[in-house]
């Protein structure tokens, strides 16, 4: 479903890749943001309920040639989201400000947006979900807790989206400021490697950054026009990640 | 007259008319309820934003935290914090998990029932608990037995441990023994050679090449969150980096990926390295002829060993450098604008040897950086230098004079835990009769951790101080709940490798839900009630301590408040000191104090010089760590590997840490180590494989993980796991590295590292 | 002991025997529902399935189980709308093993669906732009089509016949039938179009997709060809088991045949647009998902290795369509040959699409990943199975399926 926002507002992230060493700060911030379950064996990875991934490349050079890169991995929200499509039960949706939802109660489990998201983005409820005992006090009021059996992925920390757009209206305004809403991953980041805001509002920096012809998506070529950008300066992992068009973007943007 | 027929109809269509209204459908939801375990939804709250400083590792990070109503739902990084930026790193991150792990935090003091290692206790009361404490204590002291009371303080960046430090003088017991590390051989270093007894920094954001011996600058070395944002800041455009870094170390860290060169080094050899480097610079002239002629002291003899005895040749053939690679580094060393030399392996919390940090530190000398802009700072740590003065009685300046249990041939040499534990098996010296362990765990990170285990037998009394049921209080007699760090009063001080100053001040973030006690107010309240001491400790519990410490940093008047939201640059400004003390101390939990234009320290040796060769230790010379078996036997090497994810020693990784660990460190309950390919081929093993992975310490089975980026013949194993103890999450996962690696030894001064170990893997 | 609900004119085996028989079936069915209680109860952590491969052997027993069901739907059509009378012969085994099949589909649904007390949501919460709504709809809306067109049949018990307002009743479905079966094909040809469709839309998946007609994705018609290919030839194949079983001859050959060159034209019709599309999905669809053939497959002889194409397409597509238009399936053992590896192309065909797009990589620096179902998942296929030979046993015995049969055992 091809969403053509004309709300003032759609956000995105551009997260530089060089700037990110993997430390994974982004993930525990997520993990605790978003009231992530965890089980006493997580190694299954295939079966790990976690809304941001962090995947490592290396550019297949031996040492000491050999270079390393992480990329940490939300849910893209896409633009021609196909999970959104395909979803029976409308448990998915893309709203007005860019983020793709997610309605828990609503979802039964057929799994059908996770057969269909490339990016592999949306995790599944394989148990029932446990929190360490004693760390429920420690549980985001604000995030609704999953059942087993049901489809969740990362939402863009919409929670705190409601959250700003309240206090802002509360002050007179409904637009949001660069920097007023930004996801718990970005908050994190200890090297400030993840960007997040609306692309709409010309003086943000994402909007800034996307610009930039090292800026790229992935998977683009299957048109999902994901909302989370990439940028790289180091040419290895631009082809690692199948993008080629520096140039035409240099170009596009002269 | 209803018929059978009528019946029947209105049973059909009572039927499906139902179902065509809500009633079984939300029954089918009701259904789910009951049917599942329905996940707990967190009550909402009123919201309130609190701000403390991050003691998980003397990384000094500034925290902002999120309650609601009184429950503690997340931690955030503070902007106003210029070491850390508003940034955070995973451990810091995953804090609420280990404020709130039921399964592994302690609750109540417990005494022990059963035998040691069990882990079976009876909770009982504080005041119990202090009885049982203070007697025992005030008994040994009374029989002139106050040296046989041992304290090991756990504490890295935190004020608590000078006051530790002060009991155990008040007390009047010499052992005073900290966790090792790199820290203290570094102090004992910069103390033979330049004079001085504070802290050192590194300017490495204003640096334009670093020379790194093994120091895992993305792996949490130093301040953790400092060099991650340093990383940015000089890595800023890829193409064109304000500095070139060179990590030297055996196995190619995700740092070493990242920077411009990495330099494999068989392991152990950083020192000769050091040397042949110095060889380089010396021979080719390449060094800071006017700093050596103006500021240092024993410089020919330095060059005499240098140029005789590390000829490249021989520095090539130890180190498995090529002379090449050497000269050219070397070369690139000498000639860039603001060079630095750097040590501490991993995290900083695996020691080296003093000749090594010498051997490092002198080259930093050879090109002249000290206390220069991008260099090596020294500087006093007002933290460390507020403490008032006081007298000691005369019980206590009999058992101070007697000497330390881990005394090796060096007298210099302190806190050598494998050392403890040996004196302690053998009574060679002395029997150790009381144990007080300060939030650390010896179980489980201790040299040799099996040897210390052994000493406690012979340690009549041992009183751990924890908030987590650790490997080590499953040892103790008596197991303290240690108040975390969210939930006590705290002074945090200057951070590994800054190059300036701070102090800060956490304030507890919530009541405790368990029954605990900062040690530092036990500690207080035992001064009272053991007779002799009270004159040491006149405050009558720690915040009044705190509070005596900030009046003193206040009334110096030096240095700034951190109050600008710092972003990932190189921005240090601040503000002026408050008007009046009071508002100093209400805002230091959420804007530190510090001085980035600390006055720096010189040289105060007795020539007023940096000292090549100090009277104790003379020149630095490379000399083959002692390991323990055969090569025969044990023909690799063992090396640990560190990260991020993975916390060591007394914090054990909080489970979404655990979660986060690659298939390359955990597999189930597999611990996986990494072998090169070259390795991997002579041992006939496959990705994967189970091996038994045996040392002259001890031997477990693991994985393997096939990776290039180790040297041949080298093993890299995960340090941090093969915990016994705090909960599910972490017990029984991989085995514990500290075990296999045990120790090896640097000859002349006894210094233990577990960095390096001999072993060998057999296929099963 | 049961003669009484035997159908008149007919021999059955001994009561006794029967039941040991059903005994053996009900063990292996009571390990299935086992099973089916673990998922249930625990969760689907249960199966092997995880967050790449979200479908898995349920899915393709699914789709498998429709295609080949298709053979109720396409005789009926063929018989009541086309009127190729002699299919009378086996129509109602035709029906039966729809039911089984269509009714195994469902409950084989519930149990793969991550919280099947909410399975009403597809309905209520309907998405008209996704094709998996619209098989929801079709496939529980055939299966009351086909409990329709099954229940006559039951009526038909002796027994049961005896009541008069029963006869009447069936009589009178009997008479309207057609109208039963017009819907069904109309139902089915939707839904089996569905279920291709299910993965031709997936843009994001280029293994699958295909463009089409419409909102139609090439996919939806050749499931349908698929499905009207290989229908007719597992009902011929369960005729000639149960024939093989109870030692007795139902159906006169040329009713066997006919099925078999009914599977035999369509699946050739089938082959020919299946062969176009692969073509054009090898040279158009796939480079302009930037994507090349050996992405799509592990090399010749890897787990999802280009042997699957030559195996779906020629070992079992080819060869069987040739088979079954030729004389050759005059001969017994070339009709079932033909039969038989024209069901295993077209299971082939829905594994392929269901496992195989999931395991290829989707980002450049992924990899592949193998996925092989637990035994819970095991047992519980085993169990729809299972229950439809309980089905097929307990309607041979007690009810006139094959009205030839009296005529060929006098």
């Amino acid at each position: 479903m091809h969403v053509e926002s004309s709300h003032a507002e759609k956000y995105v992230m551009v997260i530089d890749i060089d700037k990110c060493t993997g430390c994974g700060a982004c993930v525990i911030a997520c993990s605790q943001e978003n009231n992530i379950p965890v089980r006493t064996d997580e190694t299954d990875k295939y079966r790990s309920i976690n809304w941001l991934v962090i995947y490592r490349i290396t550019n297949g050079e031996p040492p000491p040639k050999t270079k390393v890169a992480y990329i940490p991995r939300p849910c893209m929200h896409c633009d021609h989201a196909i999970c959104v499509h395909v979803c029976p039960a409308q448990a998915t949706d893309k709203d007005r400000i860019g983020v793709v939802s997610q309605i828990y109660p609503r979802c039964f489990g057929c799994r059908y947006c996770m057969a269909a998201c490339p990016y592999h983005a949306r995790v599944f409820g394989w148990w029932d979900p446990v929190f360490p005992k004693g760390t429920e006090r420690g549980l985001n009021p604000d995030v609704s807790t999953r059942m087993r059996g049901v489809v969740e992925k990362c939402s863009f920390c919409h929670h705190r989206y409601q959250k700003a757009r309240d206090k802002a209206i509360a002050e007179g305004r409904v637009i949001l400021k660069d920097g007023e809403y930004i996801t718990a991953c970005a908050e994190a980041c200890p090297t400030k490697a993840i960007y997040f805001g609306n692309i709409k509002d010309p003086n943000s920096k994402v909007a800034k950054l996307v610009k930039s012809p090292f800026a790229f998506r992935l998977l683009e070529k299957f048109g999902t026009e994901p909302s989370v950008y990439y940028i790289s300066r180091q040419e290895w992992v631009r082809r690692q990640a199948d993008y080629y068009l520096e140039e035409i973007h240099k170009k596009a943007h002269e | 007259m209803l018929t059978r027929r009528d019946f029947l109809k209105f049973v059909v269509g009572g039927a499906v008319g139902t179902l065509f209204s809500p009633l079984p459908w939300r029954m089918a939801d009701e259904m789910v309820l009951f049917s599942q375990t329905w996940t707990y939804q967190p009550p909402k709250g009123k919201e309130k934003w609190v701000y403390t400083l991050c003691q998980l590792c003397p990384g000094g990070c500034g925290l902002k935290v999120r309650k609601i109503d009184d429950r503690v739902v997340k931690i955030e990084g503070n902007q106003l914090n210029p070491v850390n930026r508003g940034g955070l790193c995973p451990l810091g991150a995953s804090s609420v998990q280990l404020l709130y792990g039921e399964h592994r935090r302690v609750k109540k003091p417990l005494k022990r029932v059963g035998e040691r290692g069990e882990g079976k206790w009876e909770e009982i009361e504080w005041s119990t608990a202090l009885n049982i404490l203070t007697q025992k204590l005030q008994e040994l002291r009374i029989n002139g037995h106050g040296y046989t009371v041992a304290c090991l303080d756990g504490y890295r960046n935190e004020l608590v441990s000078g006051l530790i430090r002060r009991f155990c003088q008040a007390y009047g017991t010499p052992n005073y023994l900290t966790m090792p590390s790199g820290d203290e051989t570094t102090s004992l270093v910069i103390n033979a050679l330049q004079g001085h007894e504070g802290h050192v920094g590194f300017d490495l954001e204003n640096s334009d090449y670093i020379l790194s011996f093994g120091s895992g600058l993305l792996e949490g070395w130093g301040a953790p969150v400092r060099m991650q944002i340093a990383y940015r800041y000089i890595y800023e455009n890829p193409f064109k980096p304000k500095a070139k870094i060179i990590q030297i170390e055996s196995r190619m860290s995700d740092t070493a990926t990242r920077v411009d060169e990495w330099v494999g080094i068989n392991p152990g050899t950083e020192t000769a390295l050091a040397l042949g480097i110095a060889h380089v610079l010396i021979k080719q002239g390449i060094y800071n002829q006017e700093f050596i002629n103006n500021y240092t002291a024993g410089f020919d003899s330095f060059k005499k060993l240098v140029l005789e005895q590390y000829k490249l040749e021989r520095v090539s053939k130890i180190t498995g450098v090529s002379k090449e690679d050497i000269i050219r580094i070397a070369k690139e060393f000498g000639q860039a604008k603001r060079p630095i030399a750097i040590w501490g392996r991993g995290k900083g919390d695996i020691p080296c040897g003093l000749y090594e940090i010498m051997a490092i530190h002198s080259l930093n000398a050879l090109i002249g950086n000290i206390n220069r802009k991008g260099g090596v700072i020294c500087f006093n740590d007002p933290s460390e230098t507020w403490w008032p003065e006081f007298g000691l009685d005369e019980i206590a300046k009999k058992t101070l004079s007697e000497p330390r249990i881990d005394t090796s041939k060096f007298p210099l040499i302190t806190s050598l835990l494998y050392r403890f534990a040996e004196n302690v098996n053998s009574q060679a010296h002395y029997k150790i009769n009381a144990l007080l362990i300060f939030e650390a765990n010896p179980c489980y990170a201790a040299p040799d951790p099996a040897l210390f285990i052994q000493a406690l037998k012979n340690i009549p009394f041992v009183v751990t101080f924890t908030s987590f049921l650790d490997e080590t209080a499953k040892y103790a007699d008596l197991v303290l709940p240690a108040a975390f760090f969210l939930e006590k009063w705290e002074g945090i001080t200057t951070p590994r490798g800054l190059q300036y100053p701070i102090f800060g001040v956490s304030k507890p973030v919530l009541k405790s839900p368990y029954d605990v006690k900062h040690p530092a107010d036990v500690i207080l309240t035992l001064a009272k009630n053991i007779k002799g001491i009270a004159q040491a400790m006149p405050w009558r519990n720690y915040k009044e301590v705190l509070k005596a410490a900030v009046k003193k940093l206040y009334q110096k008047g030096e240095g700034k408040l951190a109050d600008k939201e710092y972003l990932v640059s190189l921005n240090l400004d601040g503000s002026s000191l408050p008007g009046s003390f009071e508002a100093m101390w209400e805002i230091l939990n959420k804007c530190i104090w510090f001085n980035p234009n600390v006055k720096k320290e010189g040289f105060k040796t007795a020539s007023g010089k940096f000292e090549f060769s100090p009277k104790e230790l003379n020149l630095s010379h490379y000399e083959e760590w002692e390991l323990k078996g055969e090569k025969e036997e044990f023909p690799l090497m063992l090396i640990p590997s560190e990260r991020l994810m993975l916390t060591d020693g007394y914090l054990g990784n909080a489970p979404y840490m655990v979660k986060a660990l690659p298939n390359t460190v955990l597999i189930k309950n597999d611990l996986v180590v990494e072998i090169n390919p070259a390795t991997a081929a002579k041992y006939h093993l496959i990705e994967g494989d189970k091996v038994l992975l045996k040392t002259p310490f001890g031997e477990a089975k693991v994985r393997v993980h096939i990776s290039e980026l180790v040297l041949q013949d080298v093993i890299a194993i995960p340090i941090g796991l093969g915990h016994n103890a705090y909960d599910e999450y972490l017990e029984g996962k991989g085995i514990n590295a500290h075990q296999l690696l045990g120790y090896a030894k640097e000859k002349l001064t006894g210094i233990a590292t577990w960095a390096l170990s001999r072993a060998n893997l057999i296929k099963i | 002991m049961d003669a009484a609900l035997i159908p008149p004119g007919v021999k059955r085996c001994s009561f006794k025997k029967f039941l040991i028989w059903i005994a053996c079936v009900s063990v292996v069915l009571a390990w299935g529902v086992y099973a089916m209680i673990l998922c249930f109860a625990k969760g689907l952590n249960q199966t092997n399935l995880n967050d790449y491969f979200g479908f898995g052997l349920w899915i393709t027993l699914d789709l498998a189980v429709i295609a080949l069901g298709a053979g109720a739907f396409f005789s009926g059509f063929l018989r009541y709308i086309i009127g190729i009378d002699e299919l009378k012969n086996i129509i109602n085994l035709a029906v039966i093993v729809g039911w089984i099949c269509y009714g195994s589909a469902l409950m084989i649904l519930g149990l793969d669906v991550g919280q099947p007390l909410r399975g009403w949501h597809i309905f209520w919460y309907a998405n008209v732009h996704s094709m998996l709504t619209e098989v929801a709809f079709c496939i529980s809306t055939y299966f009351l089509v086909l409990c329709i067109e099954y229940l006559p049949i039951i009526l038909e018990n002796p027994e049961l016949d005896k009541n008069r307002f029963i006869h009447i009743f069936s009589h009178n479905l009997h008479e309207y039938m057609y109208i039963f079966a017009a819907v069904g094909t109309f139902l089915s040809f939707f839904h089996q179009g569905s279920l291709g469709g299910v993965f031709g839309v997936l843009y994001s998946r280029p293994f699958a997709f295909r463009e089409g007609f419409f909102v139609w994705p090439w996919t939806f018609f050749l499931f349908i060809l698929s499905a009207v290919g290989s229908g007719p030839a597992f009902t011929l194949l369960i005729a000639w088991a149960l024939q093989k079983a109870t030692g007795r001859k139902l159906v006169k050959y040329n009713v066997l045949e006919l099925m078999g060159k009914i599977a035999g034209i369509m699946l050739s019709i089938y082959l020919v647009f299946k062969l176009i599309d692969t073509y054009y999905w090898a040279i158009h669809i796939l480079p302009e998902k930037g994507m090349t053939i050996t992405q799509c497959y592990q090399g010749w002889f890897g787990p999802y290795g280009l042997w699957l194409l030559v195996a779906e397409l020629g070992i079992f597509g080819i060869v069987p369509a040739l088979i079954l238009i030729s004389p050759l399936r005059k001969k017994e053992f070339f009709l079932i040959i033909g039969a038989l590896f024209d069901c295993i192309g077209i299971v082939i065909n829905r594994f392929v699409f269901t496992v195989q797009t999931s395991a290829i990589p989707t980002y450049p620096f992924d990899k592949w990943v193998v996925y092989s179902p637990s035994w819970q998942e095991w047992a519980t296929t085993i169990m729809v199975i299972a229950l439809g030979v309980l089905v097929i046993s307990l309607s041979y015995r007690y009810l006139p399926l094959f009205p030839q049969e009296k005529e060929l055992n006098p």
